[in-house]
């Protein structure tokens, strides 16, 4: 038995996992916009405003 | 104003400081500056004062910093985005009945609702920024997310507590406005889920290629270094699963398309693609499944993503929908103020008009429908429609067609027509014939393609005949199945997209937009081009032609004229202004205050310059000599003559005219010299499209037809005519009149024109007019041809080389696993760096007029 029926599945198994985020990413638009998530990351979080305006909203 | 604070406005009276919110220069003087403090801080540190341009600002401003969002200045120091102005405008009332103005709501399974608007005036990411930090200051509005690439936003939002309109109108203080999107967008929409298909199958097709290609890769080095028998089954097998994967699921388009041109018996190149990958296949499975002979799946499995990629380039090359140019006139979009029984005014958009309903055209606005003016009386410019170039006089109770652009005054129409009964509906839905009855013409690549099928169909079948004779046929097959794996038509189908994409990429740097790759390709053979005349070859508008008085009189002319907004006023102003250039130290002192400025309509215009009164109007209503009035019957036809009186004495004469544009005669010999035929189909019944045809004429053009006064039937008739004669129609055209001709012909080019908007989706749509595009774009096109044919010379040189190995038995499959994608690459590359539009030369951009 030789490493080689492990590794390679497993091989092709990471591969997979990689194709099945990239298709995700796909299906849910995010390569639509490559221009405002850019911006995006820079952005801190808006702080949560005071507990009452929450409420409200 | 606190103490502290005035002493710094003190301080800084006089100098120049920047608005704070706008960031426009403005002086600080004590008064008119406004200084705010910055409320925020003023509890840690007393902040330097912030000036502002105006009150608009200022609100603004602290609008901005009560909502905690003061981010936002920084953010856009940070990006340094050009600042462009904000077009003000009111919210759009279409968004008060989303269902109506057919926007799509959906609603989710907690009752919240999801909605996708256009926003205008978004710039940058700060703008996206302040959007989206909007959900907590409005009660209901869950989340906002703005996509930039397309400006749209997308609110999810609690129907019982807010709706789209309230977020509209709270965002108009901002100066975004937010609407329905708009049919080209939602046309991309649908276009998107086609691309995300292409995406999604390249992903796949390109994880199965690169798994096969290190499994090969580790084949070849086993067969080169040695390699235990079990393991190099093992390797055959996943390459044989990962190859199988690739043609059953990336690669069933292929089969699809294949099969229905056997169904329908319509060689096409995705025969041999199909079968290719069907014997490579099949050939493999045996391979690994005996452990004999050799294996494909690499090139099997690299073949898929390159086609798939081709798929894709095509994909982004072909016109959007065959439909778009039926779509273009959206009238729908034309707004029209509804007059009720009461005398109420509702604004409703076009569509909702019915036969007897009132409605108010204000000067300067389109009439949304035909019908009757049933009050007032004004100047109508009907070019859109009939091509006719000079306004027209429309009393009342004469019929209008909807389109018409209204010049002069407001008046009020009784709708005799719905919008979709009247001319414009009507010329919309000729339009959708049109392009529907065009038959496709067979693409270059379709057409090779066709013969390649035959080629190495034969040459298969002679290959294994050949072989079954000579070694029997376990030798024959395995050399059939070679020669049709390589044998693949990879590149003739990648090149032809290709060259078409990177010329359509290089044709939009020269504001050409070309939406239909076929139209490219069909520009390379020299036929028929049509021209329209208003708006295309001449300016569509009134110009002076020439003038006769002295020059004192022109700033009197410019002081009563630049009150009107008459076609002619305008025509006079700038003629005037442009002399004043030519001419500046004249008469830059003399700039004249008119008074008591009055307009007659049909006449002309009265007013009192420097206690003298003017009057600039029609020859005829002032004394007249009998040889003046003579004179001006002949050439009233074509130019109109205005005449300068001076205290009702006659002191110059303006003629003006719908001039040609400069530069048409150059650039139709320069049409003609490569070979087409002209031809000017005109809507304008004026004598003018004769005496501008002699004029061409005599600079040595000839023209096959010079007609004028067509209706946009007739334009389409004689393209037919045309087109029967075997000519590669072309006709060029700005006005919604040749609309149907455009659709009509083999290609429709739309120049840049009043109607811009209209005619944006034509295959090819010239954002400025310059006339000297149209010789480009053709040597562009002809070159483009000329590149596609070379890239299929180098694909057929390398085609024949395999074969040749392949049919005497030479082949092995690392040359497969080499040439493929070498030849592949090598045509991609010739298709990319092929020189389509020729550098500019100079003659060509000295003349740049608009």
């Amino acid at each position: 038995m030789s490493v080689l029926y492990i590794a390679l599945p497993i091989a092709i198994l990471l591969g997979a996992a990689g194709l099945w985020a990239c298709l995700r990413c796909i299906k849910t638009g995010q390569y639509e916009d490559l221009e405002a998530d850019s911006y995006r990351i820079l952005l801190d979080d808006q702080p949560e405003l005071s507990k009452h305006d929450t409420k409200s909203s | 104003m606190s103490p502290s604070l005035e002493e710094a406005c003190n301080r800084a009276a006089g100098s120049t400081v920047r608005c704070a919110h706008c960031g426009l220069e403005t002086q600080v003087s004590g008064r008119d500056t406004w200084a705010l403090q910055e409320q925020a801080s003023s509890e840690a540190t007393e902040g330097p004062p912030k000036y502002f341009c105006c009150h608009g600002c200022m609100g603004a401003y602290s609008l901005i910093h009560q909502l905690g969002l003061e981010n936002f200045y920084s953010l856009r120091a940070l990006l340094d985005q050009d600042s462009q102005p904000v077009r003000k405008t009111k919210t759009s009332d279409s968004l008060k009945n989303l269902r109506e103005s057919g926007v799509e709501v959906q609603t989710l399974s907690d009752g919240t609702c999801r909605v996708r608007l256009g926003v205008e005036g978004l710039h940058c990411a700060a703008c996206s920024w302040l959007i989206e930090s909007l959900p907590p200051s409005i009660p209901g509005l869950k989340s906002a997310r703005v996509r930039l690439s397309d400006r749209s936003l997308e609110l999810l939002y609690d129907p019982r507590r807010t709706e789209p309109f309230r977020v509209a109108e709270y965002l108009t203080n901002f100066g975004y406005v937010l609407g329905p999107m708009h049919q080209e967008e939602l046309e991309d929409r649908a276009d998107r889920r086609l691309r995300q298909e292409h995406w999604y199958w390249i992903a796949i097709a390109f994880f199965l290629a690169a798994n096969a290609m290190w499994i090969a890769i580790s084949l070849y080095a086993g067969e080169a270094t040695g390699i235990a028998r079990e393991h190099e089954r093992f390797l055959r097998w996943v390459g044989a699963i990962l190859g199988l994967l690739s043609a059953a699921f990336p690669g069933r388009i292929f089969f699809r398309s294949a099969w229905q041109s056997i169904k329908t018996r319509i060689p096409h190149v995705d025969v041999p693609v199909a079968t290719g990958l069907l014997v490579g296949t099949i050939g493999s499975l045996i391979g690994a499944a005996t452990g004999k002979g050799h294996v494909y799946f690499d090139s099997l499995a690299s073949l898929v993503l390159l086609l798939r990629i081709g798929r894709y380039i095509q994909f982004r090359a072909q016109y959007r929908s065959g439909m778009s140019i039926a779509k273009l006139l959206r009238f729908h979009d034309i707004e029209a103020v509804r007059v009720t029984a009461e005398g109420q005014k509702a604004t409703v958009p076009a569509r909702q008009l019915r036969p007897g309903d009132r409605v108010e055209v204000r000067s300067g606005s389109m009439i949304p429908t035909d019908g009757v003016i049933s009050k007032g009386q004004t100047e109508l410019q009907t070019a859109f429609i009939t091509g006719e170039s000079r306004p027209q006089r429309a009393m009342q109770g004469q019929e209008v067609f909807g389109g018409s652009l209204n010049l002069k005054s407001t008046i009020e129409i009784t709708v005799l027509k719905s919008a979709h009964e009247g001319r414009l509906g009507q010329i919309s839905s000729l339009v959708q014939q049109a392009t529907s009855d065009r038959t496709p013409l067979i693409q270059l690549a379709d057409r090779v393609g066709r013969l390649f099928v035959w080629v190495v169909l034969a040459l298969a079948i002679g290959t294994c005949g050949t072989w079954w004779a000579i070694q029997g046929p376990s030798v024959a097959i395995q050399r059939t199945v070679s020669l049709l794996t390589i044998a693949c038509p990879c590149a003739l189908a990648l090149a032809a997209p290709l060259v078409i994409t990177v010329a359509i990429g290089r044709a939009a740097r020269e504001k050409i937009w070309i939406r239909d790759g076929n139209a490219l390709e069909r520009l390379s053979k020299p036929g028929l081009i049509c021209f329209d005349k208003t708006g295309t070859l001449t300016f569509g508008e009134l110009r002076v032609v020439d003038w006769s008085g002295q020059v004192e009189l022109l700033p009197s002319v410019e002081a009563i004229q630049s009150q009107s907004e008459h076609p002619i006023a305008k025509a006079l102003v700038e003629f005037i202004r442009l002399e004043n250039a030519h001419a500046k130290e004249q008469v830059s002192a003399c700039l004249l205050k008119a008074d008591s400025v009055e307009l007659e309509v049909g006449q002309g215009i009265r007013g009192i310059v420097d206690g003298r009164e003017v009057f600039i109007g029609r020859i005829d209503s002032q004394s007249q000599t009998q040889t003046q009035r003579q004179e001006q019957d002949r050439t009233d036809e074509v130019y109109r003559k205005v005449g300068v009186f001076v205290d009702g004495n006659l002191q110059g004469v303006f003629r003006l005219g719908d001039v040609q544009r400069p530069g048409v005669a150059k650039v139709l010999s320069a049409l003609q010299q490569r070979g087409w035929k002209l031809a000017i189909l005109s809507g304008d019944d004026s004598p003018h499209v004769q005496s501008l045809g002699l004029e061409l004429q005599k600079s040595g053009i000839g023209l096959e037809e010079c007609l004028g006064g067509l209706s946009p039937e007739q334009k389409k008739e004689h393209l037919d005519r045309f087109h029967a004669l075997g000519l590669t129609t072309v006709m060029i055209g700005d006005g919604i009149n040749d609309a149907i001709a455009l659709a009509s012909a083999d290609v429709g080019i739309a120049v840049r024109g009043p109607s811009e908007i209209a005619l944006r989706n034509a295959p090819i749509y010239m954002g400025a007019n310059h006339l000297e595009l149209i010789p480009r774009l053709l040597d562009a096109s002809t070159n483009a041809v000329n590149a596609i044919h070379r890239c299929f010379a180098a694909s057929l040189f390398y085609n024949c080389i395999t074969i040749g190995l392949a049919a005497t038995g030479y082949i092995h499959p690392w040359i497969a696993a080499v040439f493929m994608p070498i030849s592949g690459i090598t045509v991609l590359l010739m298709a990319w760096t092929a020189r389509t539009f020729p550098p500019h030369s100079k003659s060509l951009t000295q003349t740049t007029f608009e």
